[in-house]
């Protein structure tokens, strides 16, 4: 879904690996397409578990998502599996992450809307 | 040859009174029937379930059920039986099926953060097997002792082996695939695990993590 500069997805909770790797694809797809395109919101809120391939997918997707200018944020990590990702040893260092959608479009210093011109 | 009906009976009917007893005795589920200490440990769970919060409900005044006579009534005083659970591996739907089967099977003897590591654990061992061995198996095991509640998991398959398992375990090993992070990351979910490799004689591994009970 677009909003203004901003692409956010939500990833379902069924994810399987292929799952991962078309949503992966429909994302890199739309980003290289789409015109004025700045941030990218990953929402993985649905997620009650993300184990190193699921964080290879996201961590790549935001990677991918630097290559056309377009800021990848990690939105909705639970804290059980934030806590899990660290034992696992996963480093996600490289992706932006923000507490709430609000916090990651400050992130992203991007309003949804300014009607009022 | 008790059945699990007649041990409670007493217990419930002093605590509840015996009109409101014989009403929650008709919800039950089924395994009630059965005899003392031949429940798993799962259905133990569901039934003192139940029981317990039939008894928050209509327990008489001053009649409180003191904690842990209606387990002992259900298990004869020792661990439940085991609930074993083995799910063949050969896609990436059966990865996710064994996770959630992990997360039904944990719930409320592990915590939430256990219930996700656990679940964490087999999706790891459970993609090794589809990616690598193309097919495999993954059995759970949920098993009661005096103290703890163990959670079992055993990974089995006759794919083609973990080549350089020693600079895996060390941890400074990559794959193309994943992380490479997958065995190393799993032995930290889990208190302990152990792998038996052989190249072209498939791989097995087991692992296990424990909570002490409340």
């Amino acid at each position: 879904m677009r909003l203004g500069h901003c692409v956010f997805v939500s990833v379902p909770a069924e994810l399987t690996d292929s799952h991962a790797r078309f949503l992966q694809e429909t994302v890199s797809q739309r980003l290289s397409v789409a015109d004025g395109v700045r941030g990218l919101v990953l929402d993985v809120s649905a997620l009650s578990l993300i184990d190193s391939f699921a964080a290879k997918i996201l961590g790549e997707t935001a990677s991918i998502a630097r290559q056309f200018g377009v800021k990848g944020v990690l939105v909705g990590v639970r804290p059980s599996v934030a806590i899990t990702l660290v034992e696992l040893g996963i480093d996600l260092r490289h992706v932006e992450t923000a507490l709430t959608l609000e916090l990651a479009l400050e992130k992203l210093q991007l309003r949804i809307v300014s009607t009022d011109a | 040859m008790t059945s699990i009906l007649s041990a409670i009976e007493p217990l419930m009917n002093e605590c509840l009174g015996p009109a409101s007893a014989v009403g929650v005795f008709r919800t039950l589920p089924q395994p009630v029937h059965q005899e003392v200490g031949s429940l798993t440990v799962v259905e133990v769970r569901e039934l003192l379930l139940h029981l317990e919060t039939s008894v928050r409900l209509f327990a008489r005044p001053g009649k409180a059920m003191a904690p842990g006579k209606l387990r002992d009534a259900i298990t004869g005083g020792a661990p439940a039986k085991a609930r074993e659970e083995r799910y063949p591996i050969s896609s990436d739907r059966d990865v996710l099926v064994v996770q959630r089967a992990t997360q039904m099977l944990t719930r409320g003897f592990f915590g939430i953060t256990d219930g996700v590591r656990l679940a964490t654990a087999v999706s790891e061992l459970a993609r090794n097997i589809y990616m690598y061995a193309g097919r495999g198996e993954v059995t759970l095991r949920l098993s009661e002792e005096p103290n703890a509640f163990v959670f079992g998991i055993f990974a089995v398959d006759q794919g083609p082996g973990i080549p350089h398992l020693e600079t895996i375990m060390k941890g400074d090993y990559r794959s193309s695939t994943g992380l490479g992070r997958g065995i190393v990351g799993t032995q930290a979910l889990l208190n302990s695990m152990h792998v038996d490799t052989a190249p072209g004689k498939g791989t097995r591994i087991t692992g296990e993590r424990r909570v002490r009970k409340s």
